[in-house]
């Protein structure tokens, strides 16, 4: 029994950090090479690592999304892929809906590796090539260059306002622990 | 191919109205959930008050079930229960922030 309970707190564990890891925004000083839309085929199974339908997503007869992208080149040489799509009012919680916007900065930004502009790109997700599922990218602003990586205020934040939350929560529940419901009982005690 | 369309599947003003609807029920919840947690607390501190200030009466009795309804009495007027109504306010105000930070250039 104390194994499964382990076992169990450890999956806990790591649920609660993936996503964590997947909602909260990240950031990495890039330099954007290409900016498009695509025609992508959104297959049910992966459908939660894409924008919900209630977004106002634009997809044609045969199902398939047009979706913005923006192609991002890390200072050490590696290329990464971003999506940029509104994600409406549902979750996670980012209420984005200037993807227009975004994807007229991302192209502004463009440079190619002679002449690099070095920019800080905030998104939530991640890559998994293996189910062609890209991170949202949130904001893009310029940094002075490859090496300099502002600090993620925005996830900080939450951080701390998930454990000032987690802290409240865990004292009532110590304080019903201690007393129960006993002065809601009328005259008794 | 050219035949767009938007996917109609749950309109934009629904997950706004879905969303406010969550928001508020959570809310509610974690308010009467504050509300309980509060009022225990301030019972305890009078509690311990009537036991500090009578020694000899310390512990549980009429005496001092009758002086700590009389002190809760008017709880629900106190800066602490009034605080509590923030519950409502303040995830409504990150919404905004957070709609305010993500869209603004």
């Amino acid at each position: 029994m104390y194994y499964v309970r382990v076992v169990i707190g450890v999956l806990f564990g790591i649920l609660v950090f993936g996503l964590l890891d997947y909602t909260l925004p990240s950031q990495n000083t890039v330099r954007v090479s290409n900016t498009y839309n695509r025609l992508t085929e959104i297959p049910p199974s992966a459908s939660i690592f894409w924008a919900a339908d209630s977004s106002r997503v634009v997809e044609n007869a045969q199902g398939q999304r047009d979706v913005r992208f923006i192609d991002a080149v890390r200072p050490n040489g590696n290329v990464f892929v971003y999506r940029n799509e509104d994600t409406g009012w549902v979750w996670p919680p980012y209420f984005k809906y200037d993807s227009a916007n975004l994807q007229a900065e991302a192209t502004n930004l463009r440079s190619d590796a002679r002449d690099p502009i070095w920019v800080s790109v905030t998104a939530y997700g991640w890559r998994l090539a293996w189910l062609s599922t890209y991170p949202n990218a949130i904001a893009i602003n310029t940094v002075a260059g490859p090496d300099d990586r502002p600090a993620n205020w925005a996830a900080m934040i939450v951080c701390g306002v998930l454990l000032a939350l987690l802290a409240l929560i865990w004292r009532m529940w110590a304080q019903f622990r201690d007393r129960g419901l006993r002065n809601f009982r009328k005259g008794k005690a | 191919m050219l035949s767009w369309r938007l996917v109609a599947t749950g309109a934009w003003g629904v997950a706004l109205i879905r969303l406010w609807l969550v928001l508020l029920a959570g809310q509610m919840v974690f308010y009467l959930l504050l509300r309980v947690y509060l009022r225990s607390q301030q019972v305890e501190r009078l509690e311990n008050r009537w036991d500090a200030r009578h020694p000899d009466l310390a512990g549980n009795s009429a005496a001092r079930r009758a002086f700590v309804a009389k002190a809760m009495a008017g709880f629900g007027r106190s800066l602490r229960a009034r605080l509590a109504v923030l519950v409502f306010v303040l995830p409504t105000l990150a919404v905004l922030v957070i709609v305010i930070a993500v869209n603004w250039q």
